[in-house]
C-alpha cells in the first residue's frame, strides 16, 4: 500500500502550483482554477486520511469539499462575468474602483 | 510569415517564488516524518455503500449486501442539508451576478434596444413583422 506521506507530497505539490497560479497570473478565470487546484489538493489530503485511518469521515468531507467548491465557481463565474461587464477585462489589477 | 503560439507571462514569476519555497518547505517537513501503514478498509468493504450511509445517516447494516462489511463512520445528514441550500444559494447568486440590466429591466442575449417595437416577437408574422 502507498504510504501517506506520498499522498501529502503530492498534495502540497498541487497545492503549491495553485497558490503559483494566484501569485503569478493577474487573469480572473486562471485564478479561479487555481483556487480549484488547492481546493482539490486539500481533498487529496482528506481521502489520504480517511484511508490510514480506516475511517470514512474524510471521503464524506472530500465530497462536501467539491459541493462547496462547485459553488465557489458558481458565484467565481458570475463575479468574472461582472467584471468583465464593467471593465471590459478579466484582469484582477484593473478592478480599482472598490479599493480603499 | 507565419505566428506561432506564445505562453502569456502577463504577471512577475518573483511573487511565484514564495510557492516554490513552500513546497520545498512542506516537503522537507513530509520526507522527515513517517506514518504507521495505512489501516485500509479491508476486504470486502463496501465503501460507496458505507458513503451513502453516512451521507443520509443510516444505519449502514440495513443496506449491505451478502459478504460486504460496512466501514465505521459518522453521520452527516445536517450537513449534507445545509450544503444543499448553500448549493442553491450559490445558484441563485449566480443568476442575479450574470442577469444583464439595462435602464432597470432584464436583457436578454441579443437584444440590444429596450424600445417596445424592437422587443416585439416578430417570429409568428405578429405585429413587429415587417411582410408588406
Amino acid at each position: 500500500m502507498i504510504p501517506a506521506e506520498t499522498y501529502l507530497l503530492l498534495s502540497a505539490a498541487i497545492f503549491c502550483i495553485g497558490l503559483f497560479g494566484i501569485l503569478t497570473r493577474r487573469n480572473a478565470l486562471i485564478f479561479l482554477m487555481s483556487v480549484e487546484l488547492m481546493l482539490n489538493a486539500a481533498n487529496i489530503n482528506l481521502v489520504a486520511f480517511s484511508l490510514q485511518h480506516g475511517n470514512l469521515t474524510g471521503q464524506v468531507f472530500s465530497l462536501f469539499t467539491m459541493a462547496l467548491a462547485a459553488a465557489e465557481v458558481a458565484i467565481g463565474i458570475g463575479i468574472v462575468l461582472v467584471l468583465y461587464r464593467n471593465f471590459t477585462d478579466v484582469d484582477v489589477t484593473k478592478a480599482t474602483t472598490m479599493r480603499w | 510569415m507565419t505566428t506561432k503560439p506564445e505562453l502569456q507571462t502577463e504577471g512577475s514569476f518573483v511573487a511565484g517564488l514564495a510557492a516554490i519555497a513552500l513546497f520545498v518547505v512542506l516537503g522537507a517537513v513530509f520526507m522527515g516524518v513517517s506514518f504507521p501503514a495505512p489501516a485500509g478498509f479491508g476486504e470486502g468493504a463496501a465503501i460507496t455503500k458505507s458513503l451513502g450511509a453516512a451521507l443520509f445517516d443510516i444505519a449502514p447494516s440495513a443496506i449491505m449486501g451478502e459478504g460486504e462489511t460496512a466501514v465505521p463512520g459518522e453521520g452527516f445528514l445536517v450537513a449534507f442539508e445545509i450544503i444543499d441550500i448553500v448549493l442553491v444559494a450559490a445558484l441563485v447568486g449566480a443568476v442575479m451576478l450574470a442577469r444583464r440590466e439595462v435602464a432597470g429591466e432584464s436583457v436578454t442575449l441579443g437584444v440590444e434596444t429596450t424600445d417596445d417595437d424592437d422587443m416585439a416577437v416578430a417570429a409568428d408574422g405578429g405585429p413587429g413583422g415587417d411582410d408588406s
